[in-house]
């Protein structure tokens, strides 16, 4: 094994593997910060190239590219609010209040070296466990995914910020907008209205545009000024960014885990792994009421999960030829452009492809961040920019970003609504994430109780790992409200 | 919270009103209603077997093939006079300095994308000087890409690909179809995927008839995407034709149904024999029987369908075998002219016989099967037509899964 190890590292560093990671790079980081436009649209556009390449080269070029999308994704949720992926939305509740009070500099260095320590978390997952990993991934049916959605819903409670009620309210609201479109399992169209665009349900990336970016467009038109509010200096903190990492390690440790086993999980996806991790930050808080206002863990903490997600999702693709992503579906046929065939067999007679691709994944992070650290402190600029210049860069961003999720018109009015109503939200003091969180989640709970009841009936809540998360998911309702008790009585608060 | 009602709240009502009123109307235009064709042109079949010498290499896998009626195109603007047939010749010119675009009725990275995306550089090869570009629009289960080629301008510049399981919606009337099947332009088909009836291999049924019997006592569990999915259609016709009892679970997108089945939650599934031929090449799956017109040498003993099915279910047979031997379809907009649409099957014909392009669709392991022009047309416009109690069946089967009620 150590010398496929060996192997796999000199064959990534020398041409012309390491050229075509080094060209995929900022490939994926520009698909990463612009909103809209997928990972998947870049795979799907740069495996033509890889025809005839051999394995470890093709591979290079293509987590090289796919690597990096997320790092790139956390930079514009910061900067402009504007999420650059779907799963780095949850990056937009800390980071941008963070740019707002002119620490943009030190999200950034915190979001970026996060993005190194989820990747290589990640990677060391995939490259280590899967030998072991089969039963873990078989373990997990529709009954433990239902639960792990509802624990993922409780968290709304996080998220609300100053007031439960508000935030259950928009969470009401958000699974309502859940249920929209066509049920997954027996077809019938609810909430449609006879609209075709309206069938598959609303889309995420369009109402998430709206509610973060769009409003906060609408907002600076109004306000005049700049993003950072006052006179601050900005730029000079991106080490003390690097800093938080490494002070909150086991927080980036629980969380790259959290992100791992949610990526070997086929059908959860990065939204879940980024919510949920940001809502376990919060949860294990001592201060869990600074969330959403600039706490640097509510950066970091989704950074790490969106990174090592990747690499959990490359366990089943590897494993079983079971692709654990929409990604990972697609680059299942760059499998077999480049040759390979995915399975037990791959690992026994490719290993060194596999360490190679431990190795691109790692070294194209770190690469890819370290780039964007050398910039950092210029792209805090941005947030000092007189808003009559920087808004219509953000309109553009905003509006472009919506379209291209899937060149409908439809997308662009939702995206405008949106922004008007996170508007009216935040001018009401109104939390906009719960919507978000149970959008995310309510679809996936949804689609899996009905799986369940179909295939157990109501028993399914007597399966051992659904039962143990079912406990979670009270414990976790419980125990804010058992604290606020206590804290009423004027008990001295007793450690849990 | 205030009590006083200020501006700023009444501006706020009355701009969401006004958004909330513009998208709805905004959905009303954006999907506008086909134009129709005007009743006096025959829907235009350039006769592509009697004018093309390539006729002989059109390798049409579909063994019913008759030459197709050569009709004189009226009401369409051919330099040639309309008493002479077969004078059409291909419009290359017009494509020079063109742009052309091809819908894909998916999202990007799926199996019709790939598709799309490997033949289109060979299009762009044999339409000289044009450019064509793959534009993903996704949504309804391929609906809304299949009506927005269906009401594009029918210049011969955008045909798109779409799911040949939109048959089934079409024959019940589905919600949101904006188009007809019989009326498309039809360009060409690019590959057949027998369907295969996969099982466990830790399941007792090694034969179709295990498994038939079984099913009388206890139905056999099967996943599939969505009651309106191909997987759930082909099981629920199945049923009909074999008598295989079968209990449906619903929800298992993409291959979430590979570790269902490997997780004992599910016995089995119908799908394509390509996107199964991984679980049955790894041990954990066997293959009871395929659908398709020829035996895949791939798939084993598994018999065929057509071998096995009684004969008075020939209407019902004959649609799954639709499924399996039209795949991947390419159509454009009804009423393209003569000339341009022989340009366009000819692009086909060729990009298709060219070896580069036939090498890198046999390194993805992805069969390649074309049939051209009016040998796809005439077999969409056979499955479309059936005797009114088969219809009746149809719908009955079928209504409540594609009609959304």
């Amino acid at each position: 094994m150590l010398e496929a190890m060996w192997s796999g590292l000199t064959q990534v560093l020398s041409f012309p593997a390491l050229g075509l990671m080094l060209l995929g790079i900022p490939i994926g980081l520009i698909i990463g910060a612009i909103p809209g436009l997928g990972g998947n649209l870049g795979l799907a556009l740069l495996i033509p190239f890889t025809y005839g390449m051999s394995p470890i080269a093709g591979f290079s070029l293509l987590f090289g590219m796919h690597s990096v999308v997320q790092t790139g994704g956390p930079m514009s949720s910061i900067l402009f609010n504007a999420p650059g992926t779907g799963p780095s939305a949850a990056d937009c509740l800390d980071g941008f209040p963070m740019a707002q009070q002119g620490k943009a500099g030190r999200a950034i260095g915190a979001a970026l070296v996060s993005s190194i320590a989820g990747s290589i978390i990640g990677a060391i997952g995939m490259a280590i466990l899967i030998p072991f990993v089969r039963p873990l991934i078989l373990a997990f049916s529709p009954a433990e995914f239902f639960m792990m959605a509802i624990l993922g819903i409780t968290f709304i409670a996080l998220v609300s910020g100053n007031s439960l009620l508000k935030g259950l309210l928009i969470g009401g609201l958000g699974l309502m907008m859940a249920f929209i479109g066509m049920d997954p399992i027996t077809g019938v169209a609810r909430f449609t209205y006879g609209q075709l665009w309206l069938f598959d349900g609303v889309k995420l990336v369009p109402i998430v545009i709206g509610l973060f970016a769009g409003s906060e467009t609408i907002s600076m038109i109004l306000k005049g000024g700049s993003i950072v509010e006052g006179d601050v200096q900005v730029g000079n903190d991106v080490f003390d960014g690097v800093k938080d990492v490494f002070r909150n390690w086991w927080l980036v440790l629980r969380c790259g885990i959290i992100g791992y086993v949610i990526g070997l999980m086929p059908g959860l996806g990065g939204e879940v792994s980024a919510w949920v991790t940001y809502g376990h930050a919060a949860q294990s808080s001592k201060h869990p009421e600074t969330f959403g206002k600039g706490n640097v863990q509510g950066v970091i903490a989704p950074a790490v999960a969106i990174h090592s997600k990747e690499g959990g999702a490359l366990v089943p693709t590897l494993a079983f030829g079971v692709p654990g992503s929409s990604a990972m579906a697609i680059l299942l046929g760059a499998f077999l452009v480049l040759g390979l065939q995915p399975g037990p067999a791959m690992l026994k007679e490719h290993l060194d492809v596999v360490w190679a691709m431990f190795w691109v994944v790692i070294i194209a992070n770190i690469i890819g961040a370290m780039a964007l650290l050398a910039v950092a402190k210029y792209l805090t600029l941005l947030t000092v920019l007189r808003s009559s210049l920087i808004v219509p860069f953000i309109m553009v961003f905003v509006m472009l970003g919506s379209y291209l999720t899937s060149n409908s018109i439809t997308d662009l009015a939702i995206t405008v609504a949106f922004s008007i109503i996170g508007y009216a939200m935040k001018k009401f003091d109104y939390p906009r994430a719960p919507l978000v969180l149970s959008l995310v989640l309510g679809g996936i709970a949804e689609k899996n109780l009905q799986m369940s009841l179909q295939l157990w009936g109501a028993s399914f809540l007597t399966r051992p790992i659904t039962f143990v998360l079912l406990i979670l998911t009270i414990l976790s309702v419980a125990y804010p409200v058992w604290r606020a008790i206590n804290k009423k009585n004027g008990k001295p608060e007793v450690a849990a | 919270m205030k009590s006083t009602l200020n501006r700023m709240h009444v501006l706020f009502v009355v701009a969401l009103v006004a958004t909330v009123l513009s998208v709805i109307l905004l959905a009303g235009c954006a999907s506008p209603t086909p134009t129709l064709v005007p009743p006096t042109a025959v829907p235009t079949k350039a006769p592509v077997s009697s004018s093309s010498s390539a006729s002989s290499s059109v390798a049409s896998s579909v063994a019913p093939t008759t030459v197709p009626p050569t009709q004189a195109p009226t009401a369409v603007p051919t330099p040639v006079a309309t008493a002479a047939p077969t004078a059409v010749q291909p419009d290359l010119a017009f494509y020079n300095g063109k742009t052309v675009t091809f819908i894909v009725a998916t999202k990007a990275g799926g199996g019709y994308d790939t598709y799309a995306r490997a033949i289109a550089p060979y299009i762009q090869k044999y339409l000289p000087g044009s450019t064509v570009i793959v534009k993903n629009v996704d949504g309804a289960g391929h609906i809304i890409g299949a009506n927005e080629t269906y009401a594009a301008k029918p210049d011969g510049l955008t045909f798109g690909t779409f799911n040949t399981a939109l048959i089934f919606s079409q024959i019940v009337g589905a919600q949101g179809i904006q188009f007809d099947l019989t009326k498309f332009t039809w360009i060409a088909k690019m590959a057949s995927d027998n369907r295969v009836l996969l099982v466990g291999a830790k399941t007792p049924y090694k034969t179709i008839d295990d498994a038939v019997k079984a099913s009388a006592t206890k139905e056999v569990v099967l996943s599939s995407a969505g009651l309106a999915s191909a997987s759930n259609i082909d099981a629920l016709l199945l049923q009909q034709v074999l008598g295989l009892k079968v209990k449906m679970i619903a929800g298992y997108t993409g291959n979430d149904s590979d570790l269902a089945i490997l997780r004992g939650e599910v016995e089995g599934e119908v799908g394509s024999a390509s996107s199964l031929a991984h679980f049955v090449d790894s041990g954990d799956g066997r293959i009871l029987l395929q659908i398709g017109l020829k035996k895949d040498p791939t798939l084993g003993a598994a018999p065929l369908l057509s071998d096995i099915a009684p004969a008075n279910k020939k209407a019902i047979t004959d649609l799954l075998l639709v499924d399996a031997s039209i795949g991947r379809l390419v159509a454009a907009p009804p009423g393209v002219p003569a000339e341009r649409r022989l340009a366009l099957v000819q692009a086909f014909q060729k990009a298709m016989a060219d070896p580069e392009y036939l090498a890198a669709m046999q390194k993805q392991k992805l069969p390649v099967d074309p049939a051209f022009g009016d040998d796809v047309g005439n077999l969409i416009k056979s499955s479309l037509s059936h005797t009114p109690e088969d219809l009746a069946m149809l719908k009955a089967l079928l209504g409540p899964a594609l009609s959304g009620q």
